[in-house]
């Protein structure tokens, strides 16, 4: 199915995929509506049309589109450097030469269709995939210019600076409490002054507090999926982290929950950035500032959030948050 | 439907049989400790243990009744089994966390995994020989004195090597020998034959813990071993249910343990003593019943042991099963 549509010349297809320059880009208002349309009317006549994407199908290198505003981002403004990344699971490969910088301060949100490694890149930045058997890595991350991989790196100190949410709730059978300063009490902090003073400032961080502070001696098991979310969230920046990875933190939830997640990783990506990991467009356009599109383990196009779903530079990645394909 | 109808007969043929014990002794059978299986006949002595003569000088015999109580293998039990879980249990939880967490890597888990379902399967009496041959003339010769020479000076724990006695009203303090058969060397074979049930019931509970805990520690910094004290924290009933099999399989073991406690059917603290079990009692006494109320009474403790159990078995597997669901 594939070779029909590759151009055949094998020297041509090694060579990277030109993209248009950042610089000439149309700016979303005016130019993108019209060329939409004209594309919508091609869009499955014309296989073609997804160059990047088929070069990646075909297992070719390419270069992704990445947008100036990013690919410039001075080292103060990176907090951490997803730098020509790879990873294995066995023998099978689930990235590529992947190239993001995260930047500080921001929401930086991974998209792509089911199984194209999102969650494996989010996992490497914390190193939770070292629990899998046969993961190898070749490239490197870097989170405030210390290496991630490599000899002599402290996973568990590595851990403790990034806090990290999951897909599922996943409180600890344990009081609502004891759930938030578990970060600290594996620390060896005992005091309780200190202690309670830590996950007030986190509940009030999650916008928890209000509805928990009566009953935090209560099992953390008891509260609402929403709540057991923003409960995770408050345990993971009780020790104010550099770096906060979310692993699609809402699909678990009903609507009026998300709305409440949304707004926290707003509130909160000011003090600790946020990776976020989501299948969700919208989400990804409501709270993202910045937003990467990756594919079968690559990088596709990375820019600014409003680029991204107003005018990409690829029109894979048009289709793709348009919901035509993927 | 077929065993519950079974159960129900057991109970009958039990009670029924231990009607006498029950009608004579009552309650106060789980609280006495004599075990008079004869009736004794002696001459009457007076409070300074002179014998008593009527008025032709002939010697007044006494006639003692016989008398049971199950207060001293219901000790023997509880102890021989405390001590069993307290061997077993550490050691069932480390080799569970293991299979679980590290074995697979090792490409282990199922040659252990068969390993213990083997070990699971040895008949008791096995571990009976092996204990009464092997372990106990090796607690006797050297653990024994070993742990005595480091544990005499700790105070409080005295009372494990000594005991006080009065013999003709005379009160002193004698050593207790290492005879080996005790309550220790049947509390190390019950260990080593709940070993496996334990650790294969609690590896199969503790591989139910949802990934996205352990995780969700680790992702918080957790060290290997407190990402493991939390898997063991979010399987607690489970693994208390685990236990409970374990516990279960200890109070009712028979013939290894009859084998290897010294069968004295007394209260002795010191876990180097002799002692006796509900279940070493009815295998030892069993099979040849003496007159009147020892075969009820046999049949009284046979029952107290069977209601034991079944409430263990019940409670673990509520807690093992009903907590999956
Ligand atoms: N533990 C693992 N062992 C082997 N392969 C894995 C493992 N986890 C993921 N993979 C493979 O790696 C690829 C990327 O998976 P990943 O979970 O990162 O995708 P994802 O983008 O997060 O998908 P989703 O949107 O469904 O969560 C997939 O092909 C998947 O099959
Ligand atoms: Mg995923």
């Amino acid at each position: 199915m594939q070779s029909n549509i590759l151009d055949p010349t094998p020297s041509r297809m090694s060579d990277a995929i030109p993209t248009r320059p950042a610089a000439s880009q149309p700016s979303a208002d005016q130019a993108a509506p019209t060329r939409r349309v004209a594309l919508r009317d091609s869009a499955k006549a014309e296989a073609g049309r997804y160059r990047i994407i088929e070069a990646i199908r075909s297992g070719q290198r390419h270069e992704p589109a990445v947008h100036a505003e990013l690919a410039n981002l001075t080292d103060a403004e990176t907090i951490a450097k997803i730098d020509d990344f790879q990873l294995w699971y066995g023998k099978n490969q689930a990235i590529h030469h992947v190239n993001i910088n995260v930047a500080r301060g921001k929401v930086t949100a991974l998209i792509g269709p089911s199984g194209c490694g999102k969650s494996t890149l989010l996992r490497s930045v914390n190193r939770l995939n070292d629990l899998i058997d046969g993961v190898r890595v070749a490239g490197s991350i870097t989170i405030n210019g210390r290496q991630v991989f490599g000899p002599g790196v402290d996973v568990i100190n590595l851990r403790k600076r990034v806090g990290m949410v999951f897909q599922k709730p996943n409180p600890f059978p344990m009081s609502i409490f004891d759930n938030v300063v578990y970060r600290l009490r594996i620390d060896g902090e005992r005091s309780k002054s200190t202690l309670e003073a830590a996950s007030e400032k986190a509940l009030r961080g999650a916008a928890l507090w209000e509805e928990v502070k009566d009953r935090l001696k209560d099992s953390a098991v008891g509260l609402s999926g929403g709540q057991q979310q923003r409960l995770c969230i408050a345990r993971a920046i009780v020790a104010d982290p550099e770096m906060l990875l979310l692993d699609e933190p809402c699909s678990a939830l009903d609507p009026i929950a998300t709305l409440r997640i949304e707004e926290l990783i707003h509130e909160i990506a000011e003090r600790y950035t946020v990776l976020i990991v989501t299948h969700n467009m919208q989400q990804a356009a409501r709270v993202s500032d910045y937003t990467a599109f990756m594919y079968l383990g690559r990088l596709v196009e990375f820019g600014p959030t409003k680029l991204i779903f107003q005018s990409p530079q690829l029109p894979e990645t048009e289709d793709y948050v348009m919901g035509r394909f993927g | 439907m077929l065993l519950l109808v079974l159960l129900a007969s057991v109970v009958v043929v039990l009670f029924k049989g231990a009607l006498p014990a029950i009608e004579h002794f009552g309650a106060k059978f789980l609280v006495t400790s004599e075990w008079r299986v004869n009736e004794v006949e002696r001459p009457l002595r007076d409070a300074v243990g002179k014998i008593q003569f009527d008025a032709d000088g002939e010697q007044i015999i006494e006639t003692i009744p016989q008398a049971f109580g199950a207060l001293p293998t219901m000790y023997g039990t509880a102890v021989s089994s405390s001590l069993a879980l307290l061997f077993a249990v550490p050691l069932a939880l480390g080799s569970a966390l293991f299979l679980v967490r590290l074995a697979p890597k090792f490409k282990l888990a199922a040659p252990i995994g068969f390993l213990i379902e083997f070990l699971a399967s040895i008949p008791s009496i096995a571990y009976g020989v092996w204990g009464l041959f092997v372990l106990a003339p090796f607690l006797q010769s050297h653990i024994g004195p070993f742990v005595r020479d480091l544990l005499l000076d700790v105070p409080g724990l005295r009372w494990m090597f000594f005991e006080t006695v009065t013999i003709a009203g005379q009160t002193s303090e004698r050593e207790i020998p290492m005879v080996g058969r005790s309550m220790l060397c049947a509390g190390l074979v019950l260990a080593i034959m709940i070993l496996p049930i334990i650790t294969s019931v609690s590896r199969d509970v503790l591989r139910a813990v949802p990934r996205t805990q352990v995780e969700g520690s680790l992702a918080l910094g957790a060290t290997w071993w407190q990402s493991s004290w939390m898997m063991l924290k979010y399987a607690r009933s489970g693994l208390f249910g685990a236990v409970m099999l374990g516990l279960a399989r200890a109070a009712g073991e028979t013939m290894a343990v009859a084998m290897v406690i010294g069968n004295a059917n007394a209260i002795n603290p010191s876990p180097f003593s002799p002692g006796q079990t509900m279940a070493s009692l009815l295998a030892n006494e069993f099979n040849d019943p003496g007159e009147k109320l020892h075969r009820p009474s046999l049949m009284y403790v046979a029952l107290i042991l069977l209601v034991m159990s079944l409430t263990f078995n019940i409670v673990a597997r509520w807690l093992v099963v009903g907590k999956k669901q």
